[in-house]
């Protein structure tokens, strides 16, 4: 395996330039991955053991100063000969130590398996549970000691500030500087954090900090230019928040680098406002009085029929401006019925403080920075009533894909990454390396529960709630949506069931609550991806009964989501359960097999073998929809660089 | 992109300020009654149509306007029919994609080594797909035909015109009168070998002189010619001319006149040529003549003239019918209907009117077809002439022309997104289509068969001959009649044989009256006269053998077969000539000469023979194989199979004593049991049926035959 290069560090801001393929070098990488790439050889990973064992008893011996000092000379030599299999195996041994002695965790053996993968740019795949926050830092220490600017990407802000803080002693005692950049933090601080050796961040902070700093390179300099200013000090430097993309380690690598993967980043400003108001309040109002014989749905997009058009053009009669044309008059249209019809309040976002708040459809979180764009999102203000938002403008985009592909070394870590294996290494060369768990598993699957209606379903998942809930065991509850969520805690009330609601409306306390969800009887209901990263403590006695029982009352569009859901349970060798109740008219069956769904909905039980073989046929065709359009959009993004090449580089 | 007013991407280009490079030319024309803006690219020598729209929004770019005021301009000035966003920055994509966009930015560096990299590809590609037409740049002829402009302007006008019209007319007048001369063994004289040493070294002049038709053309009316080369067509060096300049003309009809100014010239050659080749005496010099005809005058008509082709008939018929980039359009025009009507793609309509796309649909569908056989020929004849290279060539065309292309269209229909949704009913249809096309090949049984020409036959002893030298002096029977054998059909007299019994008759009386007496006086005289009696005797039975033989009687039962009984009476016979035929009633007999190819075929699987004959095309009649002869032969039976006589025989034209053939054909003769002919001699067409085979093995059987014929292999 290959130690990190001093070469591409070289230079103020390194960064990697994104990789161009043609269809044949596009085969040769895929050919790449079916001849054993993707098979980083655990065998190989096994060296760091062994490597690591070597100074153990050496650097388990030593004090906190003396590892300090052992540190100290040693990082000269990582810059110098990079991180080579002794070298790291030493710096590994030192860093166990130290966490041994400021934690009072160490880390076992898979979890350096796990920081040499981090190290050699590989996606480490392990058991919720196992320690991935105690695992990165070794590969972030030894990467920050051997001269690297360290990104640690977790999902949320939360996990930033929560592992910043819980690392710190570590990396204090290895002599290495710790930042964290979380929402609202002042530029100059944020600057100051990313200046710090190791930085903690949220995904979305950082790809926004990079757009930023985008801006400042970008636009009126060059790539050669803009380095000799940084160079030459100037106050380029000043005005920079990151030291480039040098060394990623991301947390829950296959939400960030796939499931958002196709989410774009748009860094925007308030435009100013303009007569545009008045204009989508008419286009609602016209919209408002269509029915459903003027417009149809096809492929979730609205399209208006022939007698929608004409009924189109009678009601723009009197009108003027924008509505004398039929071309820009249907579109608009057509726009507030997507806005009326295809976006329903509680799944696809909320209204909070009088203000249209977007629902992430991966990870049922709020996402109050952001908007829909081209007029979309005042159509939704308007159509709930809330105050109008200026239209946004643009700055710059970006899409997680194009940026992480940027990072000079990239590694992750996941609980999921064996079905995106393949993606994972098409588009960002990152091979998965699975790590053995410390423990055995002790995850007991029950079996699943599938019914035709989706009241039937309900019904079950409160009876299978209730009788749990008897027999003192902790049950977490996984939905997808706000409003599915907010339907079982209704039929939990009526069923007198004491429980805690985990949703996108009411997130604040969320690690709290996550954190109490292991407590006996305890009823949690979430959506889905709702307080990721924190872990469910089970309490005293809880194991005895059986341990948690993680109820996933719909599937995902991705199995990986829904055994990142199961994962919540049975950790680190406890004992626990998972299930799924489900129905056909879950929205993803009723999505991706409309047929079955239509045909099954009114069915009660549905047998068990045929209602798994029809949401596993949903669950892939989804998943390949999903992969093909992020494809799609890398496809997209190059081939419009490429026609908008004389605007210059792009972001 | 969607028909969407805001793109997403807007914020990427809304504050640039664009401009036109300073080396563009923008130029208004009309086509087809509508009007259109053509962008010359002086640099690259390229062309861009834009319609008024886009013009409107070219012409604000000055560099000082961003791109959102001139969208905002733009947006009030045609309010609904103004483009979108996305419109815009494509059409800016467009722009930059031609290199004739500049800003205050500088562009991406790599996104343009990327697109060099990839025209360059694209050149050495096109070399590799056809390698029958590789062009290869020589020299820049700009200021060499603006230095001598002055010399031709004047020939573009219509003093030239006239002059032209004048001797193109008088030589066509003289070429039909002297059209025989003309054509006579025109393919001997063409193919013969120092002939074509003649035509390799004229040809590439007289090109040369059509290709400065073009240029002079287009410098002639401002156009400006940049290069010029040579292009390997099918390995023949041709040169060419680049008159893309000419595009830019406002008048239909200068760039009519520039496509065709090749062709002008070399029909004016060819006049001249002409009129040389009438008053020169036979000699290299008029060979060289004759072959200037030939090139300049046939070649260019077939193949300059050819609109299927892209040559110079094409861009005359794109600029007359005022369509540009017709073959171009027209395929994607094709590609879209098969997109949206077969496939049920949704996607938008080309701009074209309905003119435009009937011609589409034509031009596209006879090019495509005109050109594969093309394809095919060249591939076969490269193949033939020169045994291992050609055959590589030939593999290589075929792969270029039709294996690329397949797949090309199997890539599409299996990946491109566009098809998505679709691609289940794209891929059912076209594989119904191929499959329907492959059982049709393979599968479905078409009848077969082998047509060969044959004469209707007479056996020996059929004939009817005379007997002796006679006078005909009437037909007894007339033709078409039954006869049994030995009836008289025909009288005929000797004026002299009447006398001459008459005399001998009496010479006769006379010997005998002298026998009579000189028997008692003379013995030795006695037995002279008796002698003498003997011999004239004889000479009487001969004689009145003959006048009995001047009756033609029949020589076997049969119908009575004349072939011109009108002309028969006075006429003069001579001993043993044929008149006609008394034919078998039961069976006539046809022989049929069959060639080399198809005689393996009939003679192992026949299965049922059936004879027309030229006089009764609307009947056939059932035939069988009576004799066949093993070997082929030279010979002709009758000169009716020969082509001289309008038969499908080529005849050694060497040989005049006796017809033969130049390649060896197999007898058959065939009886036709219950039906009589009425001539004999006359033209059959004979059919054998092989029965039904699917038309794939058939293609099989001719390819093979022809790789055994011309490789010998």
């Amino acid at each position: 395996m290959p130690a990190l290069s001093q070469g591409a560090l070289s230079g103020p801001y390194p960064e990697r330039d994104e990789p161009r393929e043609n269809a044949f070098e596009r085969f040769l990488v895929a050919a790449q991955y079916v001849s054993g790439a993707r098979k980083a050889s655990r065998g190989r990973l096994r060296n760091i053991v062994d490597a690591v064992q070597r100074y153990a008893q050496q650097a388990d011996a030593l004090t906190l100063e003396e590892i300090s000092s052992r540190v100290s000379v040693l990082r000269p030599r990582l810059r110098r000969e990079g991180l080579t299999l002794p070298l790291t195996g030493e710096v590994f041994a030192l860093v166990r130590a130290a966490a041994g002695k400021t934690l009072g965790l160490r880390h076992f053996d898979v979890q350096l398996l796990g920081g040499w993968a981090l190290l050699n740019g590989m996606v480490a795949e392990m058991a919720t549970g196992e320690g991935k926050s105690l695992t990165a830092t070794l590969a972030a220490a030894t990467a920050a000691l051997g001269g690297r600017a360290v990104h640690i990407i977790t999902v949320n802000d939360y996990l930033a500030s929560r592992d910043a803080e819980e690392m710190l002693p570590l990396y204090s005692a290895l002599g290495l500087t710790v930042g964290c950049v979380i929402h609202g933090v002042a530029p100059d601080q944020r600057r100051a954090a990313y200046a710090q050796d190791v930085t903690y961040c949220s995904n979305k902070e950082l790809a926004f900090d990079y757009l930023r700093d985008r801006l400042v390179l970008g636009g009126k300099l060059r790539p050669i230019a803009s380095k000799i200013d940084l160079l030459g000090g100037n106050d380029l430097n000043r005005r920079l928040l990151l030291r480039g993309l040098q060394f990623a380690i991301v947390d829950e690598a296959d939400s960030v680098l796939i499931d958002e993967a196709r989410t774009p980043l748009i860094l925007s400003a308030q435009a100013k406002q303009t007569e545009e108001e008045q204009m989508y309040r008419q286009a609602l109002q016209l919209a408002q009085q269509l029915d459903d014989s003027h417009f149809a749905v096809r492929e979730s997009q609205i399209e208006l029929t022939e007698s929608g058009v004409r009924a189109l053009e009678a009601l723009a009669e009197t009108l003027s401006g924008v509505w004398t044309g039929p071309r820009r008059r249907e579109q608009l249209v057509r726009k507030a019925l997507t806005a009326l019809h295809l976006f329903e309040r509680d799944k696809h976002y909320l209204v909070r403080d009088g203000k249209v708040v977007i629902i992430d459809e991966f990870t049922g979180r709020l996402m109050p920075d952001r908007s829909w764009e081209q007029g979309l999102h005042q159509l939704i203000e308007i159509k709930e009533d809330c105050e109008v938002t200026g239209r946004r403008e643009t700055l710059a985009r970006i899409s997680y894909q194009r940026f992480f592909r940027r990072y000079v070394h990239l590694s992750g870590m996941t609980g999921t990454g064996a079905e995106v294996a393949a993606e994972l290494w098409s588009v960002y060369r990152l091979r998965v390396a699975r790590i053995p768990t410390n423990r055995p598993v002790r995850r007991l699957r029950l079996p699943d529960q599938i019914f035709g209606n989706a009241d039937s379903k309900w019904q079950a998942v409160v009876a299978a709630t209730e009788r749990l809930h008897r027999e003192g065991r902790p049950v977490l509850i996984g939905t997808r949506s706000v409003a599915a969520s907010e339907h079982l805690a209704m039929l939990l009330d009526a069923a007198g069931l004491p429980y805690q609601l985990l949703n996108a409306r009411q997130d604040k306390d969320e690690a709290d609550i996550i954190a109490r969800a292991g407590e006996p009887g305890r009823i949690t209901v979430a959506t889905n991806m709702a307080g990721r990263g924190t872990d469910i403590k089970l309490a005293a006695g809880v194991t005895e009964t059986g341990g948690l029982h993680v109820l996933s009352a719909e599937l995902n569009d991705s199995g990986r989501i829904d055994r990142q859901l199961y994962g919540r349970g049975a950790r680190q060798g406890d004992r626990g359960s998972c299930q799924a109740i489900l129905a056909m008219e879950d929205d993803l069956v009723a999505t991706y097999l409309p047929w079955a769904s239509t045909w099954l909905s009114s069915r009660g039980r549905i047998p068990l073998w045929f209602g798994r073989l029809l949401f596993g046929l949903a669950q892939r065709r989804a998943e390949q929809i999903h992969s093909r359009a992020r494809r799609d959009l890398l496809e997209m993004d190059d081939q419009l660089g490429d026609m908008l090449a004389f605007a210059g580089r792009r972001e | 992109m969607s028909d969407e007013l805001y793109s997403a991407s807007w914020y990427r280009v809304a504050e640039l300020r664009p401009r036109l490079r300073s080396h563009v030319r923008i130029h208004r024309h009309h086509y087809r009654g509508e009007r259109w803006y053509v962008l010359e690219d002086r640099v690259s020598r390229r062309m861009h149509r834009f319609n008024p729209v886009s013009h409107y929004v070219i012409g604000l770019m000055d560099g000082y306007r961003t791109v959102q005021e001139i969208w905002d301009s733009a947006m009030n000035r045609f309010g609904d029919d103004a483009p979108t966003q996305d419109e815009i920055l494509r059409l800016l994509g467009q722009l930059h994609a031609a290199d004739v966009l500049q800003s205050e930015v500088t562009p991406d560096v790599a996104e343009i080594l990327r697109r060099a990299r990839r025209t360059r590809k694209r050149t050495w590609m096109q070399v590799l797909m056809s390698p029958m037409a590789v062009k290869i740049p020589l020299f820049d002829p700009d200021k060499g035909l603006e230095r001598w402009l002055p010399w031709y302007r004047p020939l573009f006008g219509w003093g030239a015109a006239i002059v032209w019209c004048l001797v193109v007319g008088a030589a066509i007048f003289q070429a039909a009168v002297h059209w025989p001369e003309l054509t006579e063994n025109l393919s001997d004289r063409v193919l013969a070998p120092q002939n074509l040493l003649l035509i390799v070294l004229t040809f590439p002049v007289v090109k040369f002189f059509h290709e400065f038709g073009h240029a002079c053309a287009t410098k002639a009316w401002g156009g400006e010619v940049h290069e010029m080369g040579v292009m390997l067509l099918v390995l023949m060096p041709i040169p060419y001319v680049d008159a893309t300049a000419a595009s830019a003309f406002r008048e239909t009809h200068r760039r009519v006149v520039v496509g065709a100014a090749g062709m002008l010239v070399e029909v004016f050659i060819a006049s001249i040529a002409l009129f040389l080749w009438l008053e020169a005496e036979p000699g290299i010099f008029r060979a060289v003549l004759y072959n200037v005809m030939l090139i300049a005058g046939v070649s260019t008509v077939l193949f300059n003239g050819n609109p299927l082709l892209r040559f110079d008939g094409y861009y005359i018929l794109s600029d007359l019918l005022q369509i540009p980039n017709l073959r171009q359009r027209g395929q994607q025009y094709l590609g879209q209907v098969v997109e949206t009507r077969l496939f049920g793609v949704r996607r938008p309509d080309i701009e074209a009117t309905r003119n435009e796309r009937r011609w589409f649909i034509g031009f596209t569908i006879a090019s495509f077809i005109y050109r594969n056989v093309v394809i095919l020929a060249i591939a076969l004849f490269v193949a033939s002439q020169y045994f291992f290279v050609g055959v590589v060539l030939a593999i290589w065309v075929l792969i270029g022309a039709i294996v690329v292309p397949l797949a090309k269209g199997l890539y599409f229909l299996v990946f491109h997104p566009r098809l998505r949704r679709h691609r289940l009913r794209a891929l059912a249809i076209s594989g119904a289509l191929t499959g329907g096309l492959a059982a049709f090949f393979f599968v479905v049984p078409v009848p077969l068969w082998t047509t060969a020409e044959g004469v209707t036959w007479a056996p020996e002893d059929a004939q009817v001959r005379a007997r002796a030298d006679g006078f005909v002096t009437r037909v007894v029977v007339s033709p078409g009649t039954h006869v049994r054998k030995g009836s008289p059909l025909i009288e005929t007299e000797d004026p002299q044989l009447e006398p001459r019994i008459r005399y001998l008759t009496a010479q006769l009386e006379f010997l005998e009256a002298r026998l009579r007496a000189e028997r008692m006086t003379d013995r030795v005289q006695w037995e002279i006269t008796r002698e003498e009696i003997i011999a004239v005797e004889a000479e009487l039975a001969h004689a009145r053998r003959q006048a009995s033989e001047l009756t033609i009687v029949s020589p076997a039962d049969g119908v009575f077969s004349l072939a011109t009984a009108q002309d028969l009476p006075d006429r003069f016979l001579r001993k043993g000539q044929e008149i006609g035929y008394v034919v078998p009633v039961e069976t006539a007999t046809v022989r049929v000469l069959v060639s080399q190819d198809d005689v393996d075929m009939v003679r192992s699987r026949t299965e049922e023979v059936r004879v027309k004959p030229a006089s009764r095309l609307y009947d056939s009649f059932e035939a069988v194989v009576k004799r066949e002869v093993p070997a082929g032969s030279n010979r002709v039976p009758n000169l009716a199979l020969a082509s001289a006589g309008g038969g499908r025989v080529a005849v050694d034209p060497r040989d005049t004593n006796e017809p033969r053939a130049l390649a060896k054909w197999f007898e058959f003769d065939l009886s036709l049991p219950g039906t009589p002919l009425r001539a004999v001699g006359e033209r059959v067409y004979v059919r054998f049926e092989h029965g039904a085979e699917p038309v794939a093995w058939r293609i099989y059987r001719s390819a093979r035959q022809l790789f055994m014929e011309r490789f010998s292999v």
